[in-house]
């Protein structure tokens, strides 16, 4: 099992919390900004950031449905970028469809089956919000 | 540091499957360059070849350009290879050019290149280098501007048609283009009944894969008294930038382009109203018009209006793309930097034909390249003076 992008580069990490994988930011323990995908040193201070999960819910900034995907990919695919304003961070991912025409609304990660290669694992971003006292929608896998 | 020269451009056809190797292409785009110039190879003091992705696609990561310049007779010079995304051959440029106003040697050639006909993944979107992440999880730039040309039309009220129109316009110029990969004209309800890519942009809305080759010959000024045809165009500015990498970017804007911009129509001593005909990075019609409004051709939000009132047609005020841009001439990656300079150069010598756009003294080209934080990685922008 592998988690999107693990193994590429030192950029892209995720980090145990609570007994599963959980998207990491990293954050610069001098400035405080915040990276995502996660960044092993921060480029202003280039001191090592520190892993933190990544919250569940952003905002809905961007999407758009895909006819014709990348190799590895079903049609139609919905992707978009989700912001974090509290962090100042965006993140690209996998939209379900509750997302189109929701820019501007709250959605929430959660990790899953993202490619056709089985193994792989990323983000999925839905509206449908956790539950009271639902833990965080990561992976329960052993990732690579 | 004395000033760059062109002194001489050549290109190959544009397309898919062509007949003959990279090396063909590449050696026959030197070939007519150094003709152009008047320039024999043993006069050559450096080269400089762009590649975008020559270790995927052909096989060869390193020394294409050493295996080029050894083909054309350039030999016991530095040669350098470049890989910088889309904007490769926009690097070598910048690099040749530096060279020889540094007084390094008098002659340098620029090459860029790619053939992408072979790819893995023909018939599906091409991913973006570098983007492992992301990629993972679908990112292809038609996506990426599929989201810029939505935030566009939100925010200015850019219509569907005036994107259309881009296509339309370039398509046309590319028709009068004996050198361009797609030479049929299309109408707006063609561009906009096609297949839908990613919503909004439809197949004539990207960019196509292809194969290609471009180069030009830079002299320095105590050699370009003795270049040939047409006489030398003067490298008034080449300027190369990165994005700002911030956290959460404007997505109706790319950053690279405008601080690019800024520094080159500095360099050149010269504003946005002294460019006369241009040549920009239509790698989707969205882009088009969004570097219409990073180099200053007008306000934020009004590049629709303006492309749609035929002012960046052939027949208008200032000609965008007349070599058909990448959406009609083509996009081999590599190459493409390099072809932007040679079609504002014949541009600049009056020798386009029936593209010809009217008598130019001043041409300017802008190329963006990769991606990384969520925009354009990097962006180059050359303005050549006859």
């Amino acid at each position: 099992m592998r988690l999107a992008g693990q193994g590429m580069t030192e950029l892209t990490r995720f980090t145990r919390h609570g007994g599963s994988w959980v998207p990491a930011c990293a954050r610069c323990p001098r400035c405080g900004t915040t990276f995502f995908p996660a960044r092993v040193l921060c480029p202003e201070d280039l001191l090592p950031c520190q892993l933190e999960p990544l919250p569940q819910g952003g905002r809905l900034y961007a999407s758009t449905r895909i006819e014709l995907p990348p190799l590895g990919f079903a049609a139609p695919l919905l992707v978009g970028y989700v912001d974090y304003p509290d962090l100042a961070v965006r993140v690209f991912a996998q939209l379900d469809e509750d997302c189109a025409d929701a820019r501007g609304s709250t959605v929430y990660w959660r990790i899953a089956k993202v490619r056709d290669d089985p193994a792989t694992m990323g983000l999925i971003f839905s509206r449908r919000g956790p539950e009271p006292g639902e833990p965080p929608r990561g992976g329960d896998h052993d990732a690579v | 540091m004395t000033g760059a020269f062109v002194a001489g451009v050549g290109i190959s056809r544009f397309g898919k499957r062509l007949p003959g190797s990279i090396w063909t292409l590449g050696r026959t785009a030197i070939i007519d360059a150094m003709a152009d110039a008047d320039i024999h190879p043993r006069q050559v003091g450096m080269l400089i070849c762009a590649t975008a992705r020559s270790g995927s696609l052909i096989g060869r990561e390193n020394g294409v350009g050493h295996l080029l310049a050894g083909d054309c007779g350039i030999r016991q010079v530095p040669i350098f290879d470049v890989k910088a995304h889309c904007a490769s051959g926009a690097v070598a440029f910048n690099i040749a050019s530096t060279y020889i106003a540094a007084g390094q040697c008098d002659v340098a050639v620029a090459v860029g290149l790619e053939r992408m006909s072979n790819r893995k993944g023909k018939g599906h979107l091409l991913t973006a280098d570098g983007m492992e992440a992301e990629g993972d999880q679908g990112f292809t730039p038609a996506a990426y501007f599929a989201m810029m040309a939505q935030q566009h039309m939100l925010t200015y009220g850019t219509t569907r048609e005036q994107l259309a129109q881009v296509a339309v316009k370039n398509r046309l110029a590319g028709s009068l283009n004996d050198k361009a990969q797609y030479r049929q004209p299309v109408h707006l309800g063609e561009v906009l009944a096609s297949p839908v890519v990613a919503d909004p942009l439809g197949l004539y809305d990207c960019c196509p894969t292809g194969d290609g080759a471009a180069a030009a010959v830079l002299v320095s000024s105590r050699a370009a008294g003795r270049a040939r045809q047409g006489g030398p165009v003067r490298v008034a500015a080449s300027v190369l930038a990165t994005g700002s990498y911030a956290p959460m970017p404007d997505m109706t804007a790319v950053s690279a382009d405008s601080r690019a911009a800024a520094q080159a129509y500095q360099q050149a001593g010269l504003g946005p109203a002294d460019v006369e005909v241009a040549e920009v990075h239509d790698a989707f019609t969205i882009s088009e018009l969004v570097h219409y409004e990073d180099l200053g051709f007008c306000a934020k939000g009004e590049a629709g209006a303006l492309v749609q009132a035929g002012v960046s047609g052939l027949g208008g005020r200032l000609p965008v793309n007349p070599s058909g841009g990448l959406l009609s001439r083509g996009h081999p990656l590599g190459a493409t930097g390099i072809a932007q300079i040679t079609e504002i150069v014949q541009q600049l010598r009056g020798a386009c034909g029936a593209r010809q756009a009217g008598h130019p003294r001043v041409g300017l080209t802008q190329v963006s390249g990769g991606f990384a934080a969520n925009e354009v990685a990097t962006s180059g922008v050359t303005v050549l003076v006859r």
